[in-house]
């Protein structure tokens, strides 16, 4: 089967696309990576000075990479910078002249790259121009990604300019690409709706609503917690939720437990939590231990 | 403390230690940048008339491209011509009664009325001339950038200083809060509106300020200001050519 390559270039950013089709495109008008059909497959290298950063995905990841930079630029121009995340892509400002872009990779975990303004017009001019040479790019066939026990979840949360916007951690079986829409859709809809007051939950005691907290997270944890096999001592982190019971942090307590976090269900989270702690948030001890077992208690 | 005084930035300059670029001999290329005049979307329906904040924000971005080059109305006039847009933006009388409609601006006596169909040439105007000077915008933003992340005053360096000056001068003459403005509030101003004609210079450049003004907030204007933006919506709504007086 043909393959086809294709290299968008801008002086910080390097997007370089490469696919396969059965049907290559003669019309010369017609740009010619517009043909993909399967096994698609993207490397982004963004520059700085004499560094760079390569960060690789398929269609879904550079579907999502294209929905977030767009978006965020976008809330840039109407004068009011907004962080955003789809998928396995999220970015957000850290002043008024930088950005700090986050996503998801494969097995490799998350990557992290802080994008000057001009960086980040580089990188944009390559993204819109490969959405439009390939319209259907968020449509053609996934690859299959091989993880020991677990898909890799999306970026599921982050801080936004001072608000905290939270989204459930765990996607953590296959997901077909209908329940990923709905977690997307789920994910954006808290993003873009405005903060929730939290006074809003059902009034209730605070030793109630702390017990409600800490048996929901460990409901939550108990069901995506999955141990390593050659784990063989407790994952201890210090975590942070909202008063609606979303996660909002989870800090590491023990070097182990640094070291693994891309292996439990708290690999998405912002390890700091934000300061000050908002109405109602709660904070656990949480040790994840061989065996698929758990721990949850009050800090 | 990131933006200083005016004071500050003056003294720097008498020195001479700063300045070694001057505006108007920067070495820089031209550049062709092949804008695609694609039609621009629609605005909202029954928008015939552009809005306080897309009027002042067209102006603002003039401004500053005016501020970059040294250029004024006729570079306008010469990217309205070779846009074939001389219907809407005839000749410098009529240049001046657009960005007049500015409500921040000082003057009185222009016409208050932007219609949608001048707003959008004023925005395929704008997208021009940026992409005439993105190697300025460019070489200007990272030299802002790199001050930024060196902890240096954005001031010294020879073209965010020179384009921070310009905009300085001509917002404090021609803006009605020019006077009372505080200089850092007018400074964040000019380092926003370099960086939206950083985004302006792409050849998809006019398309993403089409969006970005439809979708742009209202903003506030000063209370002395010439035309409060509800004003401008009423007006524009009944179909009015008559506005109040300043």
């Amino acid at each position: 089967m043909p393959s086809i390559s294709h290299t968008y270039q801008q002086p910080t950013s390097t997007l370089t696309v490469q696919g396969e089709t059965s049907n290559p495109i003669e019309d010369s008008t017609t740009p010619p990576v517009r043909a993909i059909q399967r096994g698609f497959e993207c490397q982004l290298e963004i520059r700085q000075g004499e560094t760079s950063k390569i960060l690789r995905g398929d269609s879904v990841w550079l579907s999502d990479l294209i929905t977030v930079v767009e978006r965020y630029v976008g809330s840039q121009l109407q004068g009011e910078p907004k962080g955003t995340f789809s998928g396995k892509a999220a970015i957000r400002p850290l002043d008024f002249i930088s950005h700090r872009l986050t996503v998801r990779q494969g097995e490799e975990g998350i990557a992290q790259v802080d994008l000057s303004m001009t960086q980040l017009y580089d990188l944009l001019e390559n993204l819109t121009q490969v959405a439009a040479d390939i319209p259907h790019l968020s449509s053609l066939k996934r690859q299959v990604v091989r993880a020991w026990y677990r898909q890799p979840a999306g970026i599921a949360a982050l801080l936004v300019g001072g608000i905290v916007v939270v989204a459930g951690v765990g996607v953590w079986v296959t997901r077909t690409p209908e329940a990923e829409e709905q977690l997307t859709n789920r994910v954006q809809e808290q993003l873009t709706t405005p903060a929730q007051p939290l006074t809003a939950a059902p009034p209730q005691t605070t030793d109630q609503a702390d017990l409600d907290l800490l048996s929901r997270l460990q409901e939550q944890l108990a069901e995506q917690w999955q141990s390593p096999p050659d784990l063989q001592e407790s994952l201890i982190y210090q975590v942070t939720v909202d008063a609606t019971g979303s996660l909002l942090a989870a800090q590491p307590t023990n070097v182990l437990a640094q070291e693994r976090i891309g292996q439990t269900p708290l690999a998405d989270l912002p390890q700091l939590p934000p300061d000050p702690l908002p109405e109602g948030a709660q904070q656990f001890r949480v040790s994840l231990e061989p065996d698929n077992r758990l721990e949850v208690t009050q800090e | 403390m990131l933006f200083p005084e005016r004071g500050q930035v003056a003294s720097l300059a008498q020195t001479g230690d700063h300045r070694v670029l001057s505006k108007h001999n920067a070495p820089f290329d031209s550049v062709t940048v092949e804008h695609k005049h694609t039609l621009l979307d629609n605005g909202p329906d029954g928008l015939s008339a552009a809005t306080g904040t897309i009027k002042a924000h067209l102006d603002l971005l003039l401004l500053g491209l005016e501020s970059l080059s040294g250029e004024s109305s006729e570079a306008v006039l010469a990217a309205a011509q070779a846009l074939n847009l001389q219907d809407r933006i005839a000749d410098r009388v009529a240049l001046w009664r657009l960005r007049n409609a500015n409500p921040l601006r000082r003057s009185s006596g222009g016409r208050k009325k932007v219609d949608i169909e001048e707003a959008r040439a004023l925005v395929l105007v704008i997208g021009h001339l940026a992409a005439q000077q993105q190697a300025r915008i460019r070489s200007t933003l990272e030299q802002l950038e790199a001050a930024v992340e060196q902890e240096r005053n954005p001031f010294r360096q020879p073209l965010v200083g020179d384009y921070l000056d310009e905009f300085l001068s001509h917002y404090r003459s021609r803006m009605v809060d020019g006077d009372v403005r505080d200089e850092n509030s007018i400074t964040e101003l000019a380092l926003r509106i370099l960086i939206e004609l950083m985004f302006y210079s792409s050849p998809r450049g006019t398309q993403r300020l089409w969006t970005a003004l439809l979708n742009r907030p209202a903003m506030d204007f000063p209370p002395n200001s010439e035309l409060q933006e509800e004003d401008v919506a009423q007006a524009a709504n009944s179909g009015s050519d008559t506005f109040p007086a300043s």
